[in-house]
């Protein structure tokens, strides 16, 4: 796993906002069991303290759950699966909006844009 | 948890200490950061008993320092703590001998995560490879506290890696461990709390997490406040 | 106990092979000197005969040869001056040796989980172990050379001696192998003391460096004093001669005694509180 860590975000955020990425994508599927936190600590290199309030964090969210004396696993709930993709989408619009809008294009010429370089990007 | 309550150390004139306090929980890594000569390393020793103080005091869960202490007390300094014409088991035979906690499993789980051959003679290894064994002596026994002196000072990259994998592994698991660090980028994101010197006494004391959450700064944007106001 | 046994089996271990080295050396020496001191007396009392006397008249002269001609020669006394040096020089090694640079094992053995006086004691028993060794290994050199002699120089020109008649005889061996057990509780009583006031002088230096050295130096005259303080006292206030020889010796032990307490308690005091690596 490559993780980019920024030093001045939490690091527990930046595990939850990872574990999304990788369920949006699918990498991470419906009910898979996940590392526990030391693993996960040792995979990223972050402390194994930050590691436990990501995942409760992930628990409270209902993006895992952890049955007494099993290793935690990606909920099966797909509202929740699929409400993730939606957030992340929605996020990195809203983003991308937010620094477009200063510069005042049209929307139809961005959507031409975004088009065209997306498909590039792809190739 | 250990405690470090209005610490006060001179040399000769020279008050390094002035009033030092923190504390470091068990579970937890804690980094004592400051520019050279601060006094990060003589609070250690100060902590281990290996220079005296000239006021305040130090606990370690809850009393003060003791011979029994050290089975639960260790420390890796940056030079090397035994006798460099021993072989690796030599010296691990040392340590067997003299400590109640020493742990012979551990001691060969880190032989093998460290790649160590324990029948080479220690004055013969590398820079990186003796700081591999001045870790693997002081963390094989089931010391309840793990003091570390610039861990990563000289090393080459490779081993530096491997000494911050040992932070995350079970090898550290539970233990208090307190790391004195120029390194700073190796381990921003491993440890937990910071305790920040400047001229003599502690500047500010935080945890790395709550910092980034609260104020959306990371460790070095603090220090950078202290250095360069 | 254990722990202590086990630091005096390292510090002992650790000067092991330089004993055994010195040891062979000092042998060596001494059988070439015997060789060559033999061989002197074989060359002078063949010159005589040659010069026309008669080998009887070097026996009624009583010019003899034996191991006593062999004491107080640099062979056998430079040796023994060279390992009392040795060993004087190691007082000091052997706690600075863990103190230099590249090696720290001071921190090692200061982190121990045991009494740091056991740290102490090991290393004054180490030394009093090495001062033993080489003692016993010099009784033992001195029968082989008085053998070798005897292989050298005809038997009629030879006179026996006793090891203890040897070690008299010589202005050195007379006080390392004394030939009373009072003198040698006396000598190596006495020689322990030295070396717990020398350490004691050392861990001041240790614990305040410059000041320490000078407080050591200070520490050393005061145990010096404190030791003869009964006889001057007496000489001062003139009561000397009312006592013995026998009892101004006793006065004098027993003070001694007390410097070799003292000096055990401020190293004890000096290791716990206020040593510094």
């Amino acid at each position: 796993m490559s993780f980019l860590i920024n030093n001045r975000e939490p690091v527990y955020l930046q595990v939850v906002r990872y574990f999304k990425e990788q369920i949006a994508t699918g990498e991470l599927t419906a009910g898979q069991e996940i590392p526990s936190r030391r693993e996960l600590a040792s995979l990223l290199k972050i402390n194994p303290n930050t590691a436990q309030k990501a995942y409760k964090e992930m628990e409270e969210h209902g993006l895992i759950y952890t049955e007494r004396n099993f290793p935690s696993r990606i909920t099966t709930d797909k509202k929740v699966l699929n409400g993730v993709r939606e957030e992340l989408i929605q996020e990195a619009v809203n983003a991308f909006i937010q620094a477009i809008k200063p510069i005042q294009v049209p929307v139809d010429e961005l959507v031409d844009i975004v088009k065209k370089n997306y498909q590039t990007e792809k190739k | 948890m250990l405690e470090v309550k209005n610490v006060t150390k001179k040399f000769g004139r020279k008050r390094v200490l002035d009033g030092v306090s923190f504390t470091a929980n068990k579970g937890e890594i804690t980094c004592l950061i400051g520019i050279n000569g601060v006094g990060k390393t003589t609070i250690m020793k100060a902590i281990l008993g290996l220079t005296p103080i000239n006021g305040g005091e130090i606990l370690i869960d809850g009393e003060k320092l003791t011979k029994s202490t050290y089975e639960k007390l260790t420390f890796i300094p940056d030079a090397l703590a035994m006798l460099p014409n021993l072989t690796i088991m030599q010296a691990m035979d040392f340590m067997a001998d003299f400590y109640d906690s020493w742990n012979q499993d551990r001691a060969d789980e880190l032989l093998q995560f460290f790649k160590l051959n324990e029948e080479d003679r220690i004055s013969t290894l590398s820079k990186g490879n003796t700081a591999k064994v001045n870790l693997l002596l002081g963390l094989a026994q089931d010391a309840d506290y793990v003091l570390m002196d610039e861990p990563f000072s000289g090393i080459d990259i490779f081993s530096r890696e491997q000494i911050a994998n040992v932070f995350t592994s079970h090898l550290i698991e539970d233990r208090g461990v307190i790391i004195t660090t120029h390194e700073i980028n190796d381990i921003e994101h491993l440890i937990d709390k910071v305790v920040v010197l400047n001229n003599g006494s502690v500047y500010k004391e935080f945890n790395a997490e709550d910092m980034r959450i609260n104020e959306g700064k990371s460790v070095v944007d603090v220090l950078r406040e202290v250095y360069i106001p | 106990m254990k722990r202590y046994l086990k630091l005096v089996n390292l510090e002992v271990s650790r000067v092991a092979k330089v004993l055994l080295g010195g040891l062979a050396a000092v042998f060596i020496i001494q059988m070439i000197g015997v060789w060559i001191t033999a061989n002197q007396y074989m060359k002078n009392a063949n010159e005589v005969i040659m010069g026309g006397a008669s080998a009887q008249s070097i026996l009624d002269g009583n010019y003899y040869m034996s191991m006593l001609s062999f004491s107080n020669t640099i062979y056998l006394s430079g040796p023994v001056a060279l390992c009392a040096g040795a060993v004087f020089f190691y007082i000091f090694l052997i706690w600075y040796r863990d103190w230099n640079g590249k090696n720290t094992f001071i921190y090692r053995l200061l982190m121990l989980p045991t009494a740091r006086l056991s740290v102490y004691f090991s290393k004054a028993t180490a030394l009093m172990i090495l001062i033993f060794t080489m003692v016993a290994a010099q009784i033992a050199f001195l029968k082989i050379e008085s053998s070798f002699m005897d292989l050298l120089v005809p038997t009629e020109y030879i006179m026996e001696t006793t090891v203890p008649q040897i070690a008299n005889h010589d202005f050195i061996l007379r006080y390392v192998i004394p030939s009373t057990f009072t003198e040698f509780i006396l000598y190596y009583g006495g020689g322990f003391i030295i070396l717990t006031v020398l350490f004691s002088a050392i861990l001041m230096e240790r614990s305040f460096k410059w000041k320490g050295l000078l407080l050591g130096l200070l520490y050393i005259a005061a145990a010096v004093l404190l030791s003869l303080s009964p006889i001057l006292v007496l000489v001062v206030l003139d009561y000397a001669d009312y006592f013995y020889e026998s009892e101004l010796l006793y006065m004098f032990i027993a003070s001694s005694v007390i410097t070799g307490a003292l000096s055990v308690w401020v190293s004890h005091y000096l290791l716990n509180k206020k040593v510094t690596v």
